[in-house]
């Protein structure tokens, strides 16, 4: 018997090259752990901490599904430039009892000295904050054979700081707190449409915002200036969707635009079909807010 | 015929630098770093500023005796380095900085012999010590570290040359280099203050070049150079050496040339080993940035694609009144080979692709001499 050979399948075996919309992170093609909300995402050594996962798969949302979690033990050497250190990818984790999308954890009590500005007594080097003048415990979740970190924004005390200027900035803070998605909306030809029916093939452009108070602004610590500089969040939103193409995998405002909402357009698949989206908002500080929404596309009358 | 001469003499070398430094730690990557291409910076940030100078005194003496038939040239160079630098703790409000001022003395003893056992035959072999002081950019306190003194390296060769008939040259040469005091990161989570970087770096290269010419005759010349080496570094006390960053096994480049009249015809081939990068070999997402971390496997574990490049070269010399005119085309890359020149990956380093050179380009240039 022949059996036919697609030029798509010989593309993909000579020449390497997968269909373009396969590299795009927006297209959720298998299992994933999109993101991580953390209530409240600052926390002080020893507060408990509410964890919840977004575990995707082509199928939509795995609320079920078994998820192990572990706070990284291990601080980053300075020979690493990711986000945590590898040995946490390893042995150096302390286990959070709990198997589930969500747990609760209290925040390790000597966070700050691990992952913070804490150091030993004698002349060690600080720990660097982030450029919201954060630091961060890693916690690593693992479900259905993907790892993923999410880092709990931590409230330590600021490294070497003059003195008036760690009396302001105790006097100031805030803790972090999340950001709130507002809900989609969707539009076919500018006019407002219904998220189950949305027409196949078509152009649609999706339509989410926030509330003006999260996009806080906040006191940060400036090394050069060696003084408070006051910042304002900037949030960007990551989409994500299991058929069909966004026009981009990610929208935002920065820190300067005061704007409140943020829209994408999406081409819907040819054929009539259930479709997942999900939507992440993220503060630039710890700060996460996801959302999940089915889509229903539909041949035209 | 004198069997001694000597020459003395001092260098002296005076440097000042002011650098201001804002960003990540890890960014850029030095060498031994793991990193991949494009790889955003860390998330921590820290900036600094300070400046440094750095004076270098270098009285030497060398001697060529003439032993028999041997011509043994000791040598004796004696650096004196004064390294300041303007902070030796990071900055805390405005309070001044406590600058450091250090005198860093290396006697280096070099020794070389060569000797021609037979007419047109020489053999060579030469070691010796070499100091090298810390670079500006590594002495701040807050990415550096002030206290960085000199690093140190012993080389040692030995080789033959020969000379043929018909305006042929051939040379061999073995080397070692044994280099310690390296600087490089602390591996330490939480190093001492202004001690982000260490000299616990440690290094060897050994290898063989060989040199083959022709001198100009009948309006032909040409040379093929071909180096086999192996270069390697670890940190101090470690039991085993990893590749070195910028290694290449094999570096060969050929090039012949032919003068007819007012023309002059080139060609010139290379081939060169693909520098080790550090492998890829799955990743996690940081879900707090949105983004993809690579995690990688064996440091310096595999290598780009080898290097490949013919280049031509059409060059006709044109006589204008008083003028000279010099037309040439050059052509790189005459085969249109795909020279990888870097890894690259998609967003969750699933899969991975190269950033290639320049393709066959064509350059027409001129020259006028007045």
């Amino acid at each position: 018997m022949k059996r036919r050979v697609s030029w798509g399948t010989v593309c993909l075996v000579v020449a390497g090259c997968l269909p373009a919309e396969a590299e795009r992170e927006s297209l959720v093609t298998g299992p994933r752990i999109l993101a991580v909300r953390s209530e409240p995402p600052e926390s002080k050594p020893g507060a408990p901490v509410l964890y919840e996962a977004l575990v995707v798969t082509p199928d939509g949302d795995l609320q079920g599904a078994v998820v192990r979690w572990a706070f990284c033990a291990a601080p980053k050497p300075l020979t690493e430039n990711g986000s945590v250190s590898t040995a946490c990818l390893g042995d150096a984790v302390r286990p959070i009892v709990g198997a589930s999308v969500s747990v609760t954890a209290a925040t390790p009590t000597d966070t700050c000295s691990l992952f913070g500005p804490e150091t030993p007594p004698g002349d060690f080097r600080p720990r660097d904050p982030d450029a919201t003048g954060g630091f961060y415990q890693p916690v690593c979740v693992e479900a259905l054979e993907r790892t993923a970190f999410v880092l709990e924004r931590i409230t330590c005390n600021l490294p070497n700081v003059p003195l008036g200027v760690a009396v302001e900035y105790a006097e100031r803070r805030a803790p972090n707190r999340n950001p709130k998605l507002a809900p989609l909306r969707a539009f076919v030809n500018g006019a407002p449409t219904s998220l189950d029916a949305l027409p196949a093939g078509g152009d649609v452009r999706f339509e989410v915002g926030w509330s003006a108070d999260d996009a806080e602004v906040y006191p940060a610590f400036d090394p050069r200036k060696q003084a408070l500089v006051d910042q304002r969040k900037a949030l960007r939103v990551s989409w994500y969707t299991t058929a069909g193409a966004f026009e981009s995998d990610v929208t935002g405002r920065s820190s300067e635009d005061l704007a409140t909402t943020v829209s994408n357009g999406w081409s819907a698949p040819d054929e009539a079909s259930r479709v997942f989206l999900w939507l992440v908002l993220r503060d630039g500080r710890g700060g996460t807010d996801f959302a999940r929404y089915p889509l229903d596309v539909k041949s035209p009358l | 015929m004198r069997n001694v001469a000597v020459t003395a003499g001092v260098d002296a070398l005076a440097s000042r630098a002011s650098l201001l430094r804002q960003g990540s730690l890890t960014l850029p990557p030095r060498e031994g770093d793991l990193y991949v291409f494009g790889q955003p910076p860390g998330s921590d940030v820290n900036a600094d500023d300070w400046s440094t100078n750095i004076v270098d005194v270098g009285p030497f003496l060398v001697a060529e005796l003439r032993l028999g038939p041997f011509l043994v040239t000791p040598g004796l160079r004696a650096d004196l380095f004064l390294v300041k630098g303007s902070r030796s703790t990071p900055r805390v409000g405005q309070t001044p900085g406590i600058g450091s001022s250090r005198l860093l003395p290396a006697l280096d003893p070099r020794l070389s012999v060569s000797v021609s056992p037979v007419e047109h035959v020489t053999i060579s072999a030469s070691g010796g010590l070499y100091h090298q002081p810390p670079s500006a950019e590594d002495l701040g306190p807050v990415f550096g570290a002030p206290t960085l003194v000199l690093s140190r390296a012993a080389h040692a060769s030995a080789g033959a040359s020969v000379r043929l008939p018909a305006g042929f040259d051939v040379e061999v040469t073995g080397f070692f280099v044994s280099l310690d005091d390296l600087v490089v990161r602390s591996r330490l989570p939480t190093p001492h203050l202004a001690a982000a970087l260490t000299q616990d770096g440690e290094g060897e290269s050994f290898g063989v070049q060989v040199l083959a010419r022709r001198q100009l005759r009948n309006g032909f010349y040409g040379w093929i150079a071909y180096t086999a080496s192996r270069s390697e570094r670890r940190y101090a006390g470690d039991t085993s050496f990893r590749l070195f960053d910028h290694d290449q096994s094999h570096v060969l480049t050929a090039t012949a040339g032919y003068e007819w009249r007012e023309w002059n015809f080139g060609v010139r081939f290379r081939h060169a080993t693909g520098v080790p990068r550090t492998p890829v070999v799955d990743s996690f997402h940081d879900t707090t940035a949105g983004r993809f971390q690579p995690i990688f496997g064996t440091q310096n574990g595999t290598r780009l694609p080898s290097f490949q490049a013919l280049d031509l070269r059409v060059q006709k010399a044109i006589s204008v009144r008083r003028a000279s005119v010099v037309l040439s085309l050059d052509v790189t890359n005459v085969t249109n080979q795909d020279n990888p020149e870097e890894i690259i990956y998609n967003y969750d380093f699933s899969r991975k692709s190269f950033i290639s050179g320049l393709p066959v380009l064509a350059i027409l240039g001129a020259r006028v001499e007045l």
